[in-house]
Protein backbone atom coordinates (compact mmCIF):
# COMPACT_ATOMS: atom_id res chain seq x y z
CA UNK A 1 0.00 0.00 0.00
CA UNK A 2 3.35 1.97 0.26
CA UNK A 3 3.64 2.36 -2.86
CA UNK A 4 0.05 3.32 -3.64
CA UNK A 5 0.20 5.91 -0.87
CA UNK A 6 3.74 7.18 -2.91
CA UNK A 7 1.87 7.32 -6.21
CA UNK A 8 -1.21 9.23 -5.08
CA UNK A 9 0.92 12.62 -3.31
CA UNK A 10 4.46 12.13 -5.11
CA UNK A 11 3.18 11.50 -8.57
CA UNK A 12 1.89 14.64 -10.14
CA UNK A 13 4.94 16.80 -8.51
CA UNK A 14 7.29 14.18 -9.99
CA UNK A 15 5.87 14.54 -13.19
CA UNK A 16 5.62 18.03 -12.94
CA UNK A 17 9.08 18.15 -12.23
CA UNK A 18 10.17 16.22 -14.81
CA UNK A 19 8.43 18.61 -17.87
CA UNK A 20 5.35 16.90 -18.34
CA UNK A 21 2.50 19.75 -18.73
CA UNK A 22 -0.42 18.66 -15.75
CA UNK A 23 -2.42 21.38 -15.00
CA UNK A 24 -3.20 22.82 -11.77
CA UNK A 25 -5.97 21.82 -11.02
CA UNK A 26 -5.42 17.63 -11.47
CA UNK A 27 -5.20 15.82 -8.53
CA UNK A 28 -4.46 12.65 -8.50
CA UNK A 29 -6.60 9.87 -6.35
CA UNK A 30 -5.95 7.00 -4.77
CA UNK A 31 -6.30 4.09 -7.32
CA UNK A 32 -9.67 2.15 -6.57
CA UNK A 33 -8.74 -1.41 -6.58
CA UNK A 34 -10.54 -3.65 -8.25
CA UNK A 35 -11.93 -5.94 -6.20
CA UNK A 36 -15.72 -6.55 -4.95
CA UNK A 37 -16.07 -5.15 -2.33
CA UNK A 38 -15.37 -1.65 -4.59
CA UNK A 39 -18.02 -2.08 -7.02
CA UNK A 40 -21.53 -1.01 -6.61
CA UNK A 41 -24.05 -2.62 -9.11
CA UNK A 42 -27.78 -1.24 -9.23
CA UNK A 43 -30.43 -3.11 -7.72
CA UNK A 44 -32.37 -3.36 -11.16
CA UNK A 45 -29.67 -4.59 -13.50
CA UNK A 46 -30.76 -6.74 -16.18
CA UNK A 47 -27.56 -8.95 -15.64
CA UNK A 48 -29.32 -9.97 -12.30
CA UNK A 49 -31.88 -12.08 -14.23
CA UNK A 50 -28.77 -14.53 -14.50
CA UNK A 51 -28.40 -14.89 -10.31
CA UNK A 52 -30.74 -16.59 -8.37
CA UNK A 53 -31.59 -14.09 -5.67
CA UNK A 54 -28.42 -12.59 -6.58
CA UNK A 55 -26.34 -14.96 -5.23
CA UNK A 56 -22.86 -15.97 -6.61
CA UNK A 57 -24.26 -19.82 -6.42
CA UNK A 58 -27.24 -20.79 -5.04
CA UNK A 59 -26.98 -23.16 -1.86
CA UNK A 60 -28.42 -26.65 -2.01
CA UNK A 61 -32.12 -25.94 -0.67
CA UNK A 62 -32.73 -23.45 -3.27
CA UNK A 63 -31.95 -26.41 -6.03
CA UNK A 64 -34.97 -27.75 -7.12
CA UNK A 65 -34.52 -31.41 -7.29
CA UNK A 66 -37.65 -32.62 -6.74
CA UNK A 67 -40.03 -31.10 -9.16
CA UNK A 68 -40.87 -32.80 -12.06
CA UNK A 69 -41.11 -31.28 -15.66
CA UNK A 70 -44.47 -29.89 -17.33
CA UNK A 71 -45.81 -32.27 -19.34
CA UNK A 72 -48.28 -31.65 -22.30
CA UNK A 73 -51.23 -33.08 -20.85
CA UNK A 74 -50.59 -29.97 -18.14
CA UNK A 75 -50.29 -27.62 -20.79
CA UNK A 76 -53.46 -28.28 -22.68
CA UNK A 77 -55.25 -26.56 -20.25
CA UNK A 78 -53.19 -23.21 -20.18
CA UNK A 79 -53.74 -20.23 -22.36
CA UNK A 80 -51.56 -18.81 -25.28
CA UNK A 81 -50.48 -15.81 -22.79
CA UNK A 82 -49.66 -18.36 -19.63
CA UNK A 83 -47.52 -20.87 -21.95
CA UNK A 84 -45.76 -17.68 -23.33
CA UNK A 85 -45.35 -16.25 -19.91
CA UNK A 86 -44.03 -20.04 -18.79
CA UNK A 87 -41.47 -20.66 -21.56
CA UNK A 88 -40.15 -17.49 -20.19
CA UNK A 89 -39.50 -18.44 -16.74
CA UNK A 90 -38.47 -21.56 -17.92
CA UNK A 91 -35.70 -19.79 -20.31
CA UNK A 92 -34.67 -17.55 -17.11
CA UNK A 93 -34.56 -20.90 -15.06
CA UNK A 94 -32.28 -22.06 -17.87
CA UNK A 95 -30.14 -19.58 -17.74
CA UNK A 96 -29.06 -18.97 -14.57
CA UNK A 97 -28.66 -23.18 -13.94
CA UNK A 98 -25.85 -23.18 -17.18
CA UNK A 99 -24.26 -20.17 -15.33
CA UNK A 100 -24.05 -22.26 -11.99
CA UNK A 101 -23.05 -25.26 -14.29
CA UNK A 102 -19.65 -23.87 -15.87
CA UNK A 103 -18.81 -22.73 -12.47
CA UNK A 104 -18.96 -25.80 -11.03
CA UNK A 105 -17.26 -27.50 -14.18
CA UNK A 106 -14.25 -25.51 -13.09
CA UNK A 107 -14.23 -26.94 -9.82
CA UNK A 108 -15.08 -30.73 -11.03
CA UNK A 109 -18.21 -29.93 -8.37
CA UNK A 110 -20.58 -33.40 -8.01
CA UNK A 111 -22.94 -30.95 -8.41
CA UNK A 112 -22.93 -30.46 -12.03
CA UNK A 113 -25.15 -33.91 -11.93
CA UNK A 114 -28.03 -32.45 -10.49
CA UNK A 115 -27.42 -28.89 -12.71
CA UNK A 116 -27.84 -31.65 -15.68
CA UNK A 117 -30.35 -33.02 -14.60
CA UNK A 118 -32.82 -29.65 -14.07
CA UNK A 119 -31.86 -28.62 -17.42
CA UNK A 120 -33.16 -31.69 -18.84
CA UNK A 121 -36.39 -31.51 -17.23
CA UNK A 122 -36.55 -27.40 -18.07
CA UNK A 123 -35.60 -28.87 -21.26
CA UNK A 124 -38.73 -31.26 -21.83
CA UNK A 125 -40.79 -28.39 -20.11
CA UNK A 126 -40.09 -26.27 -23.01
CA UNK A 127 -40.45 -29.41 -25.18
CA UNK A 128 -43.78 -29.54 -24.18
CA UNK A 129 -44.95 -26.25 -24.42
CA UNK A 130 -44.12 -26.53 -28.23
CA UNK A 131 -45.54 -29.52 -28.58
CA UNK A 132 -49.16 -27.99 -27.74
CA UNK A 133 -48.64 -24.97 -29.55
CA UNK A 134 -48.14 -27.16 -32.51
CA UNK A 135 -51.16 -29.71 -31.53
CA UNK A 136 -53.21 -26.43 -31.80
CA UNK A 137 -52.25 -25.32 -34.88
CA UNK A 138 -52.78 -28.76 -36.31
CA UNK A 139 -55.98 -28.83 -34.72
CA UNK A 140 -56.92 -25.24 -36.04
CA UNK A 141 -56.07 -26.68 -39.24
CA UNK A 142 -58.10 -29.81 -39.39
CA UNK A 143 -60.71 -28.00 -38.04
CA UNK A 144 -61.28 -25.56 -41.49
CA UNK A 145 -61.01 -28.66 -43.41
CA UNK A 146 -63.61 -30.21 -41.37
CA UNK A 147 -66.11 -27.06 -41.32
CA UNK A 148 -65.77 -26.97 -45.51
CA UNK A 149 -67.51 -29.97 -45.07
CA UNK A 150 -69.91 -29.63 -42.31
CA UNK A 151 -69.58 -25.91 -42.31
CA UNK A 152 -72.39 -25.17 -44.24
CA UNK A 153 -75.02 -27.48 -42.61
CA UNK A 154 -74.09 -26.10 -39.26
CA UNK A 155 -74.59 -22.68 -40.56
CA UNK A 156 -78.26 -23.32 -42.24
CA UNK A 157 -78.96 -25.27 -38.79
CA UNK A 158 -78.17 -21.90 -36.56
CA UNK A 159 -80.28 -19.78 -39.21
CA UNK A 160 -83.11 -22.06 -38.62
CA UNK A 161 -82.65 -22.10 -35.19
CA UNK A 162 -82.48 -17.99 -35.49
CA UNK A 163 -85.62 -17.81 -37.44
CA UNK A 164 -87.81 -19.73 -35.16
CA UNK A 165 -86.79 -17.94 -32.05
CA UNK A 166 -89.71 -15.54 -31.05
CA UNK A 167 -87.53 -13.13 -29.79
CA UNK A 168 -84.27 -12.53 -31.01
CA UNK A 169 -83.91 -9.17 -29.51
CA UNK A 170 -82.56 -10.44 -26.64
CA UNK A 171 -79.03 -10.21 -24.70
CA UNK A 172 -78.26 -14.14 -25.27
CA UNK A 173 -78.66 -13.67 -28.83
CA UNK A 174 -76.92 -10.64 -29.16
CA UNK A 175 -73.79 -12.62 -27.30
CA UNK A 176 -74.65 -15.82 -29.89
CA UNK A 177 -74.36 -13.70 -32.73
CA UNK A 178 -71.23 -12.04 -31.31
CA UNK A 179 -69.62 -15.75 -30.26
CA UNK A 180 -70.78 -16.31 -33.87
CA UNK A 181 -69.34 -14.27 -36.15
CA UNK A 182 -65.86 -13.94 -34.01
CA UNK A 183 -65.47 -17.70 -33.62
CA UNK A 184 -66.32 -18.53 -37.51
CA UNK A 185 -65.59 -15.48 -39.96
CA UNK A 186 -62.75 -13.94 -37.37
CA UNK A 187 -65.40 -10.49 -37.19
CA UNK A 188 -64.81 -8.79 -33.77
CA UNK A 189 -67.46 -6.79 -33.13
CA UNK A 190 -64.74 -3.88 -32.05
CA UNK A 191 -63.03 -3.98 -34.88
CA UNK A 192 -60.34 -4.85 -33.09
CA UNK A 193 -57.12 -5.74 -35.47
CA UNK A 194 -59.73 -6.15 -38.15
CA UNK A 195 -58.54 -7.64 -41.52
CA UNK A 196 -61.09 -7.40 -44.80
CA UNK A 197 -60.85 -10.37 -46.87
CA UNK A 198 -63.05 -12.55 -48.04
CA UNK A 199 -64.02 -14.76 -45.38
CA UNK A 200 -65.22 -11.16 -43.40
CA UNK A 201 -67.28 -10.24 -46.67
CA UNK A 202 -68.62 -13.96 -46.23
CA UNK A 203 -69.43 -13.48 -42.65
CA UNK A 204 -71.15 -9.80 -42.89
CA UNK A 205 -73.31 -11.14 -45.83
CA UNK A 206 -74.02 -14.35 -43.81
CA UNK A 207 -75.17 -12.48 -40.71
CA UNK A 208 -77.15 -9.78 -42.36
CA UNK A 209 -79.02 -12.65 -44.60
CA UNK A 210 -80.05 -13.50 -40.92
CA UNK A 211 -81.43 -10.02 -39.84
CA UNK A 212 -83.37 -9.70 -43.25
CA UNK A 213 -84.59 -13.19 -43.17
CA UNK A 214 -86.04 -12.39 -39.86
CA UNK A 215 -87.40 -8.60 -39.52
CA UNK A 216 -88.15 -7.96 -43.44
CA UNK A 217 -91.30 -10.12 -42.91
CA UNK A 218 -92.39 -7.79 -39.78
CA UNK A 219 -92.32 -4.61 -41.69
CA UNK A 220 -95.79 -3.52 -43.42
CA UNK A 221 -94.15 -1.70 -46.61
CA UNK A 222 -92.19 -4.04 -48.47
CA UNK A 223 -89.43 -1.30 -50.26
CA UNK A 224 -86.60 -3.31 -50.54
CA UNK A 225 -87.26 -7.02 -51.26
CA UNK A 226 -83.17 -7.86 -51.79
CA UNK A 227 -80.49 -6.65 -50.72
CA UNK A 228 -78.04 -6.10 -54.22
CA UNK A 229 -74.82 -5.31 -52.97
CA UNK A 230 -72.25 -5.23 -50.78
CA UNK A 231 -72.96 -1.73 -48.66
CA UNK A 232 -76.34 -2.39 -48.54
CA UNK A 233 -75.69 -5.63 -46.73
CA UNK A 234 -72.71 -3.60 -45.01
CA UNK A 235 -75.86 -1.31 -43.72
CA UNK A 236 -78.26 -4.28 -42.41
CA UNK A 237 -75.02 -5.91 -40.72
CA UNK A 238 -74.42 -2.82 -38.74
CA UNK A 239 -77.63 -2.03 -37.49
CA UNK A 240 -79.90 -4.50 -38.41
CA UNK A 241 -79.93 -6.60 -34.93
CA UNK A 242 -83.28 -5.24 -33.68
CA UNK A 243 -86.24 -4.47 -35.84
CA UNK A 244 -85.93 -0.67 -35.12
CA UNK A 245 -82.36 -0.61 -36.47
CA UNK A 246 -83.66 -2.65 -39.26
CA UNK A 247 -85.97 0.05 -40.20
CA UNK A 248 -83.33 2.73 -39.94
CA UNK A 249 -81.01 0.23 -42.18
CA UNK A 250 -84.25 0.18 -44.80
CA UNK A 251 -84.42 3.68 -44.87
CA UNK A 252 -80.71 3.93 -45.12
CA UNK A 253 -80.76 1.43 -48.26
CA UNK A 254 -84.08 3.11 -50.22
CA UNK A 255 -81.77 6.45 -49.70
CA UNK A 256 -78.90 4.69 -51.17
CA UNK A 257 -80.66 3.15 -54.28
CA UNK A 258 -81.08 6.64 -55.52
CA UNK A 259 -77.47 7.02 -55.97
CA UNK A 260 -77.76 4.35 -58.34
CA UNK A 261 -74.75 2.63 -57.26
CA UNK A 262 -73.93 -0.91 -57.84
CA UNK A 263 -70.48 -1.97 -56.16
CA UNK A 264 -69.15 -4.58 -58.75
CA UNK A 265 -67.63 -7.75 -56.92
CA UNK A 266 -64.10 -6.62 -57.53
CA UNK A 267 -64.15 -3.64 -55.71
CA UNK A 268 -66.13 -4.85 -52.35
CA UNK A 269 -62.94 -5.00 -49.97
CA UNK A 270 -61.84 -1.53 -51.33
CA UNK A 271 -65.75 -0.42 -50.47
CA UNK A 272 -66.02 -2.03 -47.19
CA UNK A 273 -62.53 -1.09 -45.78
CA UNK A 274 -63.50 2.43 -46.22
CA UNK A 275 -66.36 2.12 -44.20
CA UNK A 276 -65.03 0.25 -41.75
CA UNK A 277 -62.24 2.88 -41.99
CA UNK A 278 -64.53 5.51 -41.12
CA UNK A 279 -66.75 3.32 -38.47
CA UNK A 280 -63.28 3.53 -36.34
CA UNK A 281 -62.77 7.16 -36.98
CA UNK A 282 -66.12 7.79 -35.78
CA UNK A 283 -65.87 5.41 -32.51
CA UNK A 284 -62.30 7.19 -31.85
CA UNK A 285 -63.45 10.75 -32.14
CA UNK A 286 -66.61 10.28 -29.36
CA UNK A 287 -65.20 10.93 -26.15
CA UNK A 288 -65.07 7.79 -23.70
CA UNK A 289 -67.93 8.08 -21.67
CA UNK A 290 -66.23 7.52 -18.44
CA UNK A 291 -64.07 11.14 -19.32
CA UNK A 292 -67.49 12.49 -20.17
CA UNK A 293 -68.78 11.21 -16.65
CA UNK A 294 -65.63 12.70 -14.15
CA UNK A 295 -65.79 15.91 -16.20
CA UNK A 296 -69.74 16.31 -15.76
CA UNK B 1 -26.77 -41.92 -78.68
CA UNK B 2 -25.58 -45.44 -77.23
CA UNK B 3 -27.21 -46.38 -73.20
CA UNK B 4 -24.21 -47.55 -72.11
CA UNK B 5 -22.16 -44.94 -73.69
CA UNK B 6 -23.99 -42.35 -71.06
CA UNK B 7 -23.65 -44.81 -67.97
CA UNK B 8 -20.29 -45.57 -68.54
CA UNK B 9 -19.68 -41.67 -69.09
CA UNK B 10 -17.20 -41.37 -66.30
CA UNK B 11 -15.12 -44.82 -67.35
CA UNK B 12 -13.54 -43.46 -70.25
CA UNK B 13 -10.05 -42.07 -69.79
CA UNK B 14 -10.65 -38.96 -71.29
CA UNK B 15 -13.85 -37.81 -68.99
CA UNK B 16 -11.59 -39.33 -66.18
CA UNK B 17 -8.81 -36.63 -66.88
CA UNK B 18 -11.45 -33.95 -67.30
CA UNK B 19 -12.82 -35.09 -63.99
CA UNK B 20 -16.40 -33.59 -64.46
CA UNK B 21 -17.55 -33.59 -60.69
CA UNK B 22 -15.32 -31.04 -59.34
CA UNK B 23 -17.05 -27.43 -59.89
CA UNK B 24 -13.68 -25.65 -59.46
CA UNK B 25 -10.87 -24.91 -61.96
CA UNK B 26 -8.65 -25.92 -58.92
CA UNK B 27 -9.55 -28.83 -58.32
CA UNK B 28 -10.88 -28.37 -54.42
CA UNK B 29 -13.50 -30.27 -52.97
CA UNK B 30 -16.52 -28.68 -51.56
CA UNK B 31 -15.56 -29.87 -48.69
CA UNK B 32 -13.64 -32.14 -46.73
CA UNK B 33 -10.40 -33.51 -47.15
CA UNK B 34 -11.36 -36.60 -49.36
CA UNK B 35 -14.47 -38.19 -51.11
CA UNK B 36 -14.58 -41.61 -48.60
CA UNK B 37 -16.05 -41.32 -45.05
CA UNK B 38 -18.97 -39.92 -43.29
CA UNK B 39 -20.24 -36.91 -44.65
CA UNK B 40 -23.73 -36.12 -43.63
CA UNK B 41 -22.61 -34.71 -40.86
CA UNK B 42 -23.72 -30.45 -41.04
CA UNK B 43 -20.83 -28.31 -41.56
CA UNK B 44 -20.15 -26.16 -38.82
CA UNK B 45 -19.16 -22.41 -39.84
CA UNK B 46 -15.38 -22.77 -39.89
CA UNK B 47 -15.61 -25.92 -42.36
CA UNK B 48 -15.92 -25.45 -45.85
CA UNK B 49 -13.74 -24.12 -48.66
CA UNK B 50 -12.95 -20.72 -49.64
CA UNK B 51 -16.48 -20.77 -51.51
CA UNK B 52 -18.24 -21.74 -48.62
CA UNK B 53 -20.12 -19.19 -46.02
CA UNK B 54 -22.13 -20.34 -43.70
CA UNK B 55 -22.37 -17.66 -41.01
CA UNK B 56 -24.24 -17.51 -38.07
CA UNK B 57 -27.20 -15.26 -39.30
CA UNK B 58 -26.38 -12.66 -37.12
CA UNK B 59 -25.71 -10.26 -39.62
CA UNK B 60 -26.89 -8.67 -42.28
CA UNK B 61 -29.18 -6.57 -41.23
CA UNK B 62 -28.32 -3.22 -43.12
CA UNK B 63 -26.24 -1.69 -45.35
CA UNK B 64 -23.55 0.51 -45.61
CA UNK B 65 -24.31 3.95 -47.20
CA UNK B 66 -22.50 6.38 -49.43
CA UNK B 67 -20.89 7.93 -45.96
CA UNK B 68 -19.92 4.76 -45.18
CA UNK B 69 -22.26 4.45 -41.91
CA UNK B 70 -23.92 1.42 -41.43
CA UNK B 71 -28.39 1.83 -42.21
CA UNK B 72 -29.71 -0.90 -39.91
CA UNK B 73 -32.96 -2.25 -41.35
CA UNK B 74 -35.12 -3.17 -38.46
CA UNK B 75 -36.97 -4.81 -40.18
CA UNK B 76 -34.48 -7.41 -40.58
CA UNK B 77 -33.23 -7.04 -37.07
CA UNK B 78 -34.08 -10.06 -34.68
CA UNK B 79 -36.76 -9.65 -32.33
CA UNK B 80 -37.67 -11.60 -29.41
CA UNK B 81 -41.41 -10.91 -28.35
CA UNK B 82 -41.97 -11.23 -24.11
CA UNK B 83 -44.91 -11.67 -22.54
CA UNK B 84 -47.26 -8.15 -21.55
CA UNK B 85 -47.20 -9.76 -17.91
CA UNK B 86 -44.10 -11.31 -16.42
CA UNK B 87 -44.84 -11.60 -13.38
CA UNK B 88 -46.86 -15.07 -13.74
CA UNK B 89 -47.05 -17.59 -10.68
CA UNK B 90 -46.24 -20.42 -13.08
CA UNK B 91 -42.85 -22.56 -12.10
CA UNK B 92 -40.55 -23.57 -14.39
CA UNK B 93 -41.15 -27.02 -12.69
CA UNK B 94 -44.19 -29.10 -11.36
CA UNK B 95 -44.55 -30.36 -7.54
CA UNK B 96 -43.80 -33.84 -7.92
CA UNK B 97 -46.93 -34.34 -5.73
CA UNK B 98 -49.43 -33.17 -8.54
CA UNK B 99 -50.17 -36.36 -10.83
CA UNK B 100 -50.05 -35.81 -14.52
CA UNK B 101 -53.70 -35.80 -15.96
CA UNK B 102 -54.79 -38.33 -18.56
CA UNK B 103 -56.75 -36.73 -21.77
CA UNK B 104 -59.12 -39.40 -23.10
CA UNK B 105 -60.03 -38.45 -26.94
CA UNK B 106 -63.70 -40.97 -26.82
CA UNK B 107 -64.63 -41.23 -30.06
CA UNK B 108 -62.37 -38.74 -31.77
CA UNK B 109 -59.10 -39.70 -33.14
CA UNK B 110 -56.80 -37.43 -30.85
CA UNK B 111 -56.41 -34.40 -29.88
CA UNK B 112 -55.67 -33.03 -33.62
CA UNK B 113 -59.32 -33.97 -34.81
CA UNK B 114 -60.74 -31.51 -36.56
CA UNK B 115 -64.26 -32.87 -35.62
CA UNK B 116 -63.12 -32.34 -31.62
CA UNK B 117 -62.11 -29.00 -32.22
CA UNK B 118 -65.18 -27.61 -34.41
CA UNK B 119 -67.65 -29.37 -31.50
CA UNK B 120 -66.09 -27.30 -29.00
CA UNK B 121 -66.70 -24.16 -31.42
CA UNK B 122 -69.70 -24.75 -31.87
CA UNK B 123 -69.95 -25.27 -27.80
CA UNK B 124 -68.62 -22.17 -27.32
CA UNK B 125 -70.88 -20.21 -29.67
CA UNK B 126 -73.84 -21.95 -27.75
CA UNK B 127 -72.80 -21.10 -24.33
CA UNK B 128 -69.76 -18.65 -24.18
CA UNK B 129 -67.35 -20.72 -22.21
CA UNK B 130 -65.85 -24.13 -23.14
CA UNK B 131 -64.76 -27.10 -20.83
CA UNK B 132 -62.01 -29.14 -22.35
CA UNK B 133 -62.69 -32.31 -20.96
CA UNK B 134 -66.21 -32.78 -21.75
CA UNK B 135 -68.13 -36.28 -21.41
CA UNK B 136 -65.54 -38.24 -23.68
CA UNK B 137 -62.70 -36.49 -22.47
CA UNK B 138 -63.32 -36.89 -18.45
CA UNK B 139 -60.09 -35.71 -16.62
CA UNK B 140 -59.03 -38.86 -14.80
CA UNK B 141 -56.36 -39.13 -12.16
Amino acid sequence: MVGVARFSTVAARFARAKGYRIPHDVQLRKPILPTIDNLKIREDHPLWEFFHEKQFVRSVDDLDIQGRSWTVQDLRKKSFEDLHALWYVCLKEMNKIQREAVLYEDISSSKIQQCMELETALKNSMLSIRQVLSEREAGLRNAREEFKVVGEEYLKEFKEEYLNEENVETDEWFDKLERLQYAIFGINSTYESVIINEEFLEGIKYVSSLYFDKFSSQIEEKAVTELKDIVEVYKVFENGSTLDGFKIAIENIVEYRESGLVIPRSKEIMVIQNLVDEKINEANQIPEPESAEISA
Amino acid sequence: MNTVAVRHFHSTPQTLLRRPWKTYKDGTLFYGQSKAGNKRLPLSTKQGNKNFYKGTRSSGIGHLNNVGTYDINYNRVRTFVVPEDMSTPLKPLVSPSVPIPKNTFKGYTGITDGRLWLNQIKEYINTGNVTFEKDGNIEKY
